[in-house]
Order: C-alpha cells, then sequence, then structure tokens
C-alpha cells in the first residue's frame, strides 16, 4: 500500500484535501441556501476523511481508518439532524433561505 | 465509567417511555436514574488511575469530580424543568433522554485518554444539544437558535476534526500518553512540527467556540436567547462545564509540556472575553439575553484558570463553575416562574415579584449577589482563588481588567435585583403552585451560602 507514495507523494493528498476542505468553507460561508451549506460541511468533513486515511496509509498505521468510519457515523447523524431542522423550518417559514431567520440579534 | 453506563442505559430505557406512554412516571424514572449515577459515580470501584478500554477512558479523580458536578446540576435542572414540561403532551421520555445522553457525552469527553473518544465524547454531547435547542417545534425563534447552534457547532467541529488528523499525521497515534511524550521528545516547543502546532491551535479553537469565549462568543446569546429557557441553563452549566473539563482535560494529559505557551493567548481572549461579555450585558432588556452575556462574561474568567496550568490544581476552576451554575439555575428557575405568571421574559417583567413572592426573590437576590461576586457568597470566593492564581502566575494586568470587569458586572446584577422590587402597575402576580419548586431553590440558595461560608467544605472532600 505504501508504494502509492514513491508515485505520488503525501503532500499531493495533503494538498488536495487542503484544497476540499477550502472549498467547504467557502461553500459555508458564502452560500445561503441551507441544504449546499450542508453540503458543504459533508464537503469539509470528507477532506478531513481523505486526509486521515492519506496519512493512516503512510505511516502504515490503521487507527487513522478506524477514525474515519467514526467521522462517518458522526457526520450521518449530523446530516439526519440538520436536515430534521430543515423541514421543521421550511414548514414554518416555507423557505430555506438563511436570510430569512434574522429574528434574534443584539 | 459506571455512571456513563447507569445514565446510557436510563436513556434508553427513557425513549421507551414515550412509546408506551407512560408520561407520569417518566420524570420520576430520569430523576431516580439520575441519582443512581451521582451515587455509583461516588463508588470505590469507579475510580481507576489508570486508563480503560485500551487506554480510551480514564475515570481518575479528576473526571470523577467533574462527572459529580455535571450530574448533580443535572439532577437539579431535571427537577425544576417540571415547571416548563408540565403541560407538554408528547416526547417527554424523548427530551429527558437527549438531556441524559447529552451528560454521557461530557464524562466522556472529560474522562477521554484518546483523541477519537475525545471526538464521540463532543459529539455526543453536541448533538443532543441541538435537538434540545430547537425543540420548541412551533416557535420560530428557537428554530432559529436550534439552525445556528447546529451549522455554527458542526462547522467548528470539523476544524476540531482537521486539528485532530494534523496531530495523529505528525504523531502517529492518537493516544494521549503517546501525543504527551511525543511533545516531551523535544526541547522546547519551538521546535515541534509546524503541522502539529497548527492541529492543536484548531482543537483549541473549537474549545474557544464550545466555551463561548470571545472570539467565537456571537453564536452563544443568539442561541440562549432562542431556546427553551430550561436547555438554555443546561447549556450554560452543564455543557460548559464538559467543556472546560475537556480544555483541561487536553491541555494537560494531551499536550501538557506545551501548554503553557498558550498562557498569553488565553490571558488576552479572557481579558477579551469579559470585557465583551460585561459590555453588552449592560444593555439588554430581556432576562435570557443578559444571562447569556454574563455566561460569556464568566467564561472570560474560568479562562484564567488555563493561565500556567502545569502548577496548579483544578479545584478552582471547578468551584467557580459550580457555584455559577447554581446561581444561574436559581435565575432561571425564577425566569421561567415570572414567565409563566406573566408572558413577559424581559428584566421588567419581574417586578411585582416581591409582593407575591418574597421567597422566590430573596432566592434571585441571593443568586445574583453570588454571580456579582459580593462575599459572603460563594460567587466570591470563587473569583477571588481566580484571581489570586493569576497573579500568583504574573499576570497582573489581567486581575486588574477582571476587577474592573466584576464591577460593571454589579452594574446589571443589580438593575436585575430591583426591579423584582419595584411595584407592579397591576398588583402582585399569581404563580401556580408546583411541588417541590420552591424547596428545591431554597436549598440551591443555601448551597451558595454554606459553599460561601465554608468553601472548605467543597476543597477539603477530595
Amino acid at each position: 500500500m505504501a508504494q502509492i507514495f514513491n508515485i505520488v507523494p503525501l503532500e499531493h493528498f495533503i494538498i488536495l484535501s487542503l484544497i476540499l476542505f477550502s472549498i467547504g468553507v467557502i461553500g459555508v460561508l458564502l452560500r445561503r441556501n441551507m441544504i449546499v451549506v450542508f453540503m458543504s460541511i459533508e464537503l469539509m468533513l470528507n477532506a478531513v476523511n481523505l486526509m486521515a486515511v492519506s496519512f493512516s496509509a503512510h505511516k502504515g498505521d490503521s487507527a487513522g481508518q478506524v477514525f474515519v468510519f467514526f467521522v462517518m457515523v458522526v457526520a450521518a447523524a449530523e446530516v439526519a439532524l440538520g436536515l430534521a431542522i430543515l423541514v421543521m423550518i421550511y414548514r414554518n417559514v416555507k423557505s430555506i433561505d438563511i436570510n430569512e431567520l434574522k429574528q434574534l440579534k443584539w | 465509567m459506571y455512571p456513563i453506563i447507569v445514565l446510557s442505559v436510563a436513556g434508553i430505557l427513557s425513549m421507551f417511555i414515550g412509546a408506551f406512554k407512560l408520561k407520569k412516571v417518566a420524570l420520576p424514572a430520569v430523576l431516580l436514574a439520575t441519582l443512581a449515577a451521582f451515587g455509583s459515580n461516588l463508588l470505590p470501584q469507579n475510580f481507576n488511575d489508570t486508563p480503560l478500554y485500551s487506554g480510551m477512558l480514564q475515570f481518575d479523580w479528576f473526571s470523577i469530580r467533574y462527572a459529580a458536578v455535571m450530574i448533580a446540576v443535572t439532577l437539579v435542572i431535571l427537577i425544576l424543568s417540571r415547571r416548563y414540561y408540565r403541560d407538554a403532551a408528547e416526547h417527554l421520555g424523548d427530551i429527558y433522554a437527549l438531556f441524559l445522553f447529552s451528560v454521557v457525552g461530557g464524562m466522556i469527553m472529560v474522562g477521554s485518554m484518546n483523541l477519537v473518544m475525545f471526538f464521540v465524547g463532543i459529539e455526543i454531547l453536541s448533538i443532543p444539544l441541538y435537538i434540545l435547542a430547537a425543540s420548541e417545534r412551533n416557535n420560530l425563534l428557537s428554530n432559529e437558535a436550534g439552525l445556528k447552534y447546529f451549522l455554527l457547532g458542526s462547522f467548528i467541529t470539523v476544524f476540531m476534526l482537521l486539528g485532530i488528523v494534523l496531530v495523529y499525521g505528525t504523531v502517529g497515534s492518537f493516544d494521549f500518553d503517546a501525543i504527551n511524550s511525543f511533545v516531551h521528545s523535544y526541547n522546547s516547543s519551538d521546535e515541534l512540527p509546524m503541522l502539529f502546532k497548527v492541529g492543536v491551535l484548531l482543537i483549541l479553537v473549537a474549545f474557544i467556540f464550545k466555551i463561548s469565549a470571545a472570539p467565537f462568543h456571537f453564536w452563544s446569546p443568539d442561541v440562549y436567547q432562542g431556546s427553551p429557557a430550561v436547555i438554555m441553563v443546561f447549556m450554560a452549566t452543564v455543557a460548559k462545564t464538559a467543556a472546560f473539563g475537556g480544555a483541561y482535560r487536553f491541555l494537560d494529559a494531551c499536550i501538557g509540556p506545551m501548554s503553557d505557551d498558550f498562557s498569553v493567548m488565553f490571558a488576552v481572549l479572557a481579558a477579551l472575553t469579559m470585557s465583551i461579555g460585561n459590555l453588552m450585558a449592560l444593555r439588554q432588556d430581556s432576562l435570557k439575553r443578559l444571562l447569556a452575556f454574563s455566561s460569556v462574561a464568566n467564561a472570560g474568567y474560568l479562562m484564567m484558570g488555563f493561565i500556567g496550568l502545569n502548577e496548579k490544581p483544578t479545584d478552582t476552576t471547578l468551584y467557580y463553575m459550580l457555584v455559577y451554575s447554581i446561581a444561574n439555575v436559581i435565575a432561571i428557575a425564577v425566569y421561567l416562574t415570572v414567565k409563566e405568571s406573566q408572558g413577559s421574559g424581559s428584566i421588567a417583567g419581574l417586578r411585582g415579584l416581591y409582593q407575591s413572592k418574597p421567597l422566590l426573590t430573596f432566592c434571585l437576590v441571593l443568586a445574583m449577589l453570588s454571580l456579582a461576586g459580593i462575599p459572603p457568597l460563594a460567587g466570591f470566593v470563587g473569583k477571588y482563588a481566580i484571581f489570586v492564581e493569576a497573579i500568583r502566575d504574573g499576570y497582573a494586568w489581567l486581575v486588574v481588567i477582571a476587577a474592573i470587569n466584576s464591577v460593571l458586572g454589579i452594574f446589571y446584577y443589580f438593575r436585575v435585583m430591583r426591579a423584582a422590587f419595584e411595584p407592579a402597575e397591576g398588583g402582585p402576580v399569581q404563580v401556580p403552585y408546583v411541588l417541590g419548586y420552591s424547596a428545591v431553590l431554597v436549598m440551591c440558595t443555601l448551597a451558595l451560602l454554606v459553599l460561601g461560608i465554608f468553601p472548605n467544605l467543597f476543597f477539603g472532600i477530595w
């Protein structure tokens, strides 16, 4: 498994996951549609997973791959909860635009 | 370890209560389970100085103390939640189950000795809180609070995950002991790999968010105001105790040798946090929002405990957290009563309280005095102990700022007290009677007095 790092160095994996992570951050910060925001958070989570797996393969240590399963389970729980909150808000406001919710401030 | 098992099983059983429509037994059963968890936490068999389950969890004195405080505060909140959930028709068992699961997450987080366990703990703590914050389904404020908490919380959690993975990538292990000896193997922390330092910093950012310290405090007033009052006090007390305990565990057991490098950062953030909290609280009209900013300010005082972590005991912070929690619980209990009779959650809504409920007013006054740090109440002792330790570590400037902030705090705490003594326009307010409510409140208030006059009762036990 580790011989893949002779062809593609570890740095490339790290840079790729950091790029994906940044795309996710920008998505969360700029998009106003709640579903797209959830998708961006998922993208960030998967970028972290990619990084964990590549570190794990590079170190020859399986703990990182097990960690990815934990992250996946938690991500699934979070998305289920997020969609439930979204449906609840859509019933009340008839919109999934984040800017519609601005009653709480100062 | 035992309280984790007891509360998890109780939480699962509590969900069946909803399925079998046994609403009447929900609260007594949950209270009984919480008492059992509190008792099992203090069993000698529960204490173990070596990590259990392949080095995942460690129930030493540190985690037992934090677990004891968290379970005790949860118990009081559950008793007082009766006033709020008296008329709740559905999902009562689920709501109590979520409370219990959240405490379980807090205990896992405080007791963790492995970054994986740590992450799982912080998620078990947070996910029930997201649901609870949004639990008033038809209240738009509660919806908004839930969504904000969920979005920001999961956003920050991903940053913590990135930090964990970067630490794993440099060390090659998630184990706290392995990371600790990795840090030890370098002579000074300047020589540590860059990726490792970035990772640690990202994990600390997640903590600063969880304890609602500046510059990541923006979520907390909104979420606290929007969520139901019982949930708000749970987030401000139990969840915050867990976050502080987890931060201590991480700083001490995981990156112990380099935690002193963050002292200056924590000092600056503490000063910033308490100033922002107190200044913003000065101009609030809603009692809940005032308490939210006061909770931000108190996070600032508590962060002073992170300075010079290696040489001092963690007792003072836990004492402060306990005292702050009790005072906060009393304030919210009085708020619930007033809200029920008057329908207004503003400070002005407290008017006429003294005419109809002198006992409640007495409790509220003592809680506010304790929050403001007036002797002989427990809040004073807590602040005093934290300030003395900060001076001992050479942070006199921070203590000066903290003292100025305490004076600022007195202004708004006294505003709340004054409102309670003013006469109401429409005569005294009538408040429906709820079994055991006043008794618990008076006991909490007495605890504040006793802990303030005899602080060694707390410091001497352990």
